[in-house]
């Protein structure tokens, strides 16, 4: 499921650009369906093989949010709202993550951290689970590094998060 | 506390138009028009509740945000994210309002 990321871009709300630049924020969600299955810290190589790398995983969420810059905030829902019986049910993920560009002169930097919130309500789930994703420095394919960075796990869920930039060709 | 007033007052007009729909349909004479916007109307009831809960979520991710300063995420980051999320409510709230409306 592919989704498109809204980044907010609040004129009003950044701190003048760095010089890095403005990049593509990836941000994909796993979770577990092979209870063996081990996510890895770092997967290298390009988009086909990361999804090969996630066999023993279903996708809950993929988002490509394109020419993001430094401050913005990325708001991701990718949620299924049914209504059986007049009872809501609730199945998916909400994110807010921020991305920073915290390049100098030397070589660019980019990080993004945020919340996400996995939501389980209903079928006799009542879960409402907030993951707190510290802001992770994410590879830059860019830079030539094609690789996705593991930014948090939950392990009670078994749901994992990755990213990374890159650039439009 | 201002959204949270709003938010209130979107959920009563909400309660009086289900009541009013509801009403509607007890033992009184329906065109088949009135039958047919009716109808329309109980699926666009089931897409503002949706709106509603969904407004609900938003409004206690205001919260979390507060956990996510406690874990050390920078300030000046937490504080943009929170402005950004007051205007997602406020977008939702709109969208609300509008549908309520439509009913």
């Amino acid at each position: 499921m592919l989704v498109m990321g809204l980044a907010l871009i609040g004129a009003s709300m950044n701190p003048a650009m760095a010089g890095g630049g403005a990049r593509n924020v990836n941000f994909a969600a796993f979770q577990k369906v092979d209870a063996g299955f081990e996510y890895d810290a770092i997967v290298l190589g390009k988009f086909s093989d990361f999804i090969k790398a996630m066999d023993g995983t279903q996708v809950l969420l993929l988002s490509h949010t394109a020419d993001a810059v430094d401050g913005d905030v990325i708001n991701v829902q990718q949620d299924v709202l049914r209504e059986e019986k007049g009872v809501l049910s609730d199945f998916g993920i909400n994110c807010q993550m921020s991305f920073r560009d915290e390049s100098t002169s030397d070589n660019t930097s980019y990080a993004i951290g945020g919340m996400c919130k996995i939501i389980e309500v209903g079928h006799g789930k009542n879960l409402k689970l907030t993951v707190v994703i510290p802001m992770i420095s994410v590879p830059d394919t860019a830079q030539g590094i094609d690789a996705w960075v593991l930014l948090d796990e939950d392990e009670k869920t078994g749901i994992a998060f990755y990213g990374n930039v890159s650039t439009s060709r | 506390m201002r959204t949270g007033v709003m938010v209130f007052g979107i959920l009563l007009m909400f309660a009086v138009v289900t009541i009013q729909l509801s009403h509607t349909g007890e033992g009184l004479f329906i065109s088949s028009v009135e039958a047919a916007e009716q109808g329309n109307a109980s699926g666009g009831i089931g897409h503002v509740r949706l709106i509603l809960q969904k407004l609900q979520d938003a409004m206690a991710s205001m919260k979390d945000l507060d956990e996510l300063e406690k874990s050390g995420m920078p300030k000046e980051n937490v504080d943009r994210m929170r402005r950004a999320m007051q205007l997602k409510i406020n977008q939702m709230m709109e969208d609300a309002i509008k549908d309520i409306r439509a009913l």
